[in-house]
C-alpha cells in the first residue's frame, strides 16, 4: 500500500513536471508579454527595464530552468498585475470554488443517482422514458444560458434569490443548480446504462432465485457494483467542475479561482494563468488517485499490493 | 434490427441546416447592420413590437432572427468540421497503434494518455485567449486537434479486437500491404465507433463554441454568433431586455437537443450489445 502511494506520488510528480514544460514551450509560442504588459505611453528603456525586472531579457532556457527551479520549490511567480505571488492568489479563491462545487457535486448526486436507479428498475416504462429525456435535456442546455434564465426567473423577475456573491445559503442555490444540472443528467445516464448491465448478468439472477427481496436485490448487490464505474465518473466531474465553473462564475460574479484565471488570461496575466493551470493538474492527479484509492474500498477484489 | 428512425429530431436538424445554408436568402435583415434608432425593439408578439422585426432588435438596433440564422452557419460549421478533423486525426493514429503496435503505437497512446488529461475546454480556453482571440477557422482548428485523442484511443481499442479476425488473418495471408489491410480491411469495420462517438462529439464541440464565444475568446466581435450575443444580451436583462438571451439559447439547446437525440439512436442502433437484447 505504502509502496503503490510512492509510486503514484512519483507519477503525479512527473505528470506535473511534463504539464509545466508543456506550458512553458506553448507560452513561448504566444508571443511577447510585453506588448500587452506594457503601458503604451512607455519609453524603450522603461520597457527594457520592465523586462529585466521579471527576467524576461534572458535566454529561453535560463528562463525554463529557472521557472523549473522555483516550481520546486512552489514558488510560480509574481503577477504581473497585482505583483503578489500568483500561487496565493489562485490558492486564496481556492476555498470558494471548492466549497461550490461540493454543493453542486452534492446536488448532482443526490438527484443523478436515485433517479438513474430509478430508470433502470422501470427500463422501458413511461418514468424511464421521461427521465431519460429530461437528461437529454440537461445535457443539451447551454450551462451560461441555465445560469440567465434562472437569473431572469428568480432575481429579475421574482426577486427571490440574489444573482451575484457567495454570502449566505441563497446565494449558493442558483450557482450550484446551474453547475449540478448537466451532472445530473449525465449521472442519470451513467448510472441507468450500468444498472441495466449489472441487473442482467448472471448473479443477480442467482440473488432472486434464491429468493431475497427485489429492495436487497437492487440496492444491495446491484447498486454496489454499479457504484464503481460511477465513482469514477463522479471524481472526474469533480476536477471538471472545479476547472470548468468559468462560465458561473462569470455570470454570478463569484470571485471563486476560476474568475481569476479568466481575468489573467484577458489581461496576459502569465504566472496567474501558469499557477491555475498547475494547480489544476495536481487536483487532477489527487483526484485520480482518491478515485483508485476507492476502488480498493468498494470492490473487494481490488488491492493494491 | 434497426428501431424506427428518430425522425423529428433529424426533421429539425435538418431544418436548421436549411436554415444556415439559405440564411443571405431568409434572413430579412443585414444580421450586423444595425439602426441605433430602433435598438431593443421587442419581439412582435409584445406590445412595442415590429412585425419587421419578428424576434425583435439587439442593443444596436440589428435584428435578431438574422443573427440566429447566420449563427446558425457558426454553430454548425464549428461543429461538424472541428469533430472531422478530430476524426481525420484521430483515426490513422488509432489504426496505427492498434495495428502495428510496437514503440510508436506506445508513444501514440502516451500522448493520447496526456491530452486526455487536461479538459478540452481549458486548453482550447487558454490557447485561444494567449493567440489573441478566434476566427471560425481557428475555432475549428483548435478545437479539432485537441479532440484527436478520443478517436486515436477508440479507434486503437476497436482494432485490436478485429485484428485477430479471420478477415484480417487471411488478408494478411494473401500478402496485402499494411496499409491496404489498415484503411481497405479494418477500417470499415471500425466505422460505427467513429460514428458513434461524433454523434456524441457534434452536440458537445457547438456547445464548447458557443461557450467559447460567450467568454469573449471564441469567433471575432464582428460576426454573427449565437454566444456572443447571448454574451452581449447578459448587461441588458435587468432592463427587462430578456429576448436577446432568451432567444437565442432557446435556439442552440433545440440545436443541441436535436443533434443529441439523433446521437442516442445512432448509439443504440449501432452498439451491438444493444442489438443483442
Amino acid at each position: 500500500m505504502l509502496r503503490y502511494l510512492l509510486i503514484r506520488t512519483a507519477q503525479t510528480a512527473f505528470a506535473v513536471f511534463v504539464v509545466a514544460t508543456l506550458i512553458f514551450l506553448g507560452l513561448q509560442l504566444t508571443g511577447d508579454p510585453m506588448e500587452n504588459l506594457a503601458p503604451q505611453d512607455m519609453s524603450e528603456a522603461q520597457v527594457e527595464e520592465l523586462r529585466k525586472a521579471y527576467g524576461l531579457d534572458r535566454p529561453v532556457y535560463i528562463q525554463y530552468l529557472r521557472f523549473m527551479g522555483h516550481l520546486a520549490r512552489g514558488d510560480l511567480g509574481i503577477s504581473f498585475l497585482s505583483g503578489e505571488p500568483a500561487l496565493k492568489l489562485i490558492l486564496q479563491r481556492f476555498p470558494t470554488t471548492l466549497k461550490l462545487v461540493l454543493v453542486a457535486l452534492f446536488i448532482a448526486v443526490l438527484f443523478g443517482l436515485p433517479m438513474g436507479v430509478a430508470a433502470a428498475i422501470r427500463a422501458d416504462t413511461f418514468t424511464d422514458r421521461m427521465l431519460r429525456f429530461l437528461s437529454v435535456l440537461g445535457i443539451s442546455a447551454p450551462t451560461f444560458w441555465i445560469g440567465i434564465m434562472l437569473i431572469l426567473i428568480f432575481s429579475v423577475n421574482l426577486g427571490w434569490l440574489p444573482s451575484s456573491g457567495l454570502s449566505s445559503w441563497k446565494h449558493y442555490l442558483m450557482p450550484a443548480f446551474t453547475l449540478s444540472l448537466y451532472r445530473i443528467a449525465l449521472f442519470l445516464r451513467m448510472v441507468r446504462s450500468t444498472m441495466l448491465d449489472v441487473l442482467n448478468q448472471d448473479f443477480i439472477r442467482t440473488a432472486r432465485a434464491k429468493g431475497l427481496t427485489e429492495r436487497v436485490v437492487v440496492y444491495k448487490h446491484a447498486l454496489r457494483n454499479a457504484l464503481i464505474p460511477f465513482i469514477t465518473v463522479a471524481g472526474l466531474q469533480f476536477g471538471h467542475l472545479m476547472a470548468g465553473a468559468v462560465v458561473t462564475e462569470k455570470i454570478f460574479a463569484i470571485p471563486g479561482m476560476n474568475r481569476l484565471a479568466l481575468d489573467a488570461l484577458y489581461s496576459d496575466d502569465r504566472p496567474v494563468i501558469i499557477a491555475f493551470i498547475i494547480v489544476v493538474a495536481v487536483l487532477f492527479a489527487v483526484v485520480n488517485l482518491v478515485v483508485d484509492l476507492l476502488y480498493a474500498i468498494i470492490d473487494p477484489r481490488v488491492r493494491y499490493a | 434490427m434497426l428501431k424506427k428512425l428518430p425522425w423529428f429530431p433529424i426533421f429539425v436538424l435538418l431544418a436548421f441546416v436549411l436554415a444556415a445554408i439559405f440564411a443571405p436568402y431568409l434572413a430579412p435583415h443585414d444580421p450586423m447592420q444595425g439602426d441605433l434608432m430602433i435598438s431593443q425593439t421587442p419581439p412582435a408578439w409584445v406590445p412595442g413590437g415590429d412585425p419587421a422585426y419578428p424576434l425583435g432588435t439587439d442593443e444596436q438596433g440589428r435584428d435578431v432572427l438574422s443573427i440566429l440564422l447566420f449563427g446558425l452557419r457558426v454553430s454548425l460549421a464549428v461543429g461538424f468540421a472541428a469533430v472531422l478533423l478530430s476524426v481525420a486525426l484521430g483515426t490513422p493514429l488509432g489504426l496505427l497503434a492498434g495495428y502495428t503496435g510496437g514503440r510508436l503505437g506506445e508513444l501514440i497512446m502516451r500522448l493520447a494518455d496526456i491530452q486526455l488529461a487536461v479538459p478540452t475546454f481549458l486548453v482550447a480556453l487558454v490557447v485561444l485567449a494567449l493567440t489573441g482571440g478566434g476566427s471560425v477557422l481557428k475555432l475549428i482548428l483548435v478545437i479539432g486537434v485537441v479532440g484527436w485523442a478520443n478517436y486515436a484511443r477508440l479507434v486503437r481499442g476497436a482494432v485490436l479486437s478485429e485484428k485477430e479476425r479471420e478477415y484480417v488473418l487471411a488478408a494478411e495471408a494473401l500478402g496485402m500491404s499494411r496499409g491496404r489491410i489498415m484503411f481497405r480491411h479494418i477500417l470499415p469495420n471500425v466505422l460505427s465507433v467513429i460514428l458513434v462517438q461524433m454523434s456524441v462529439d457534434v452536440p458537445r464541440v457547438i456547445l464548447l463554441e458557443a461557450t467559447l464565444s460567450f467568454l469573449g475568446v471564441g469567433v471575432s466581435i464582428e460576426t454573427p454568433a449565437i454566444g456572443l450575443m447571448i454574451q452581449r444580451g447578459l448587461d441588458y436583462i435587468y432592463s427587462g431586455v430578456w429576448w436577446t438571451t432568451v432567444l437565442p439559447g432557446l435556439v442552440l439547446a433545440t440545436l443541441v437537443l436535436a443533434t443529441n437525440l439523433i446521437g442516442d439512436w445512432m448509439r443504440d442502433a449501432f452498439d451491438p450489445r444493444r442489438r443483442a437484447t
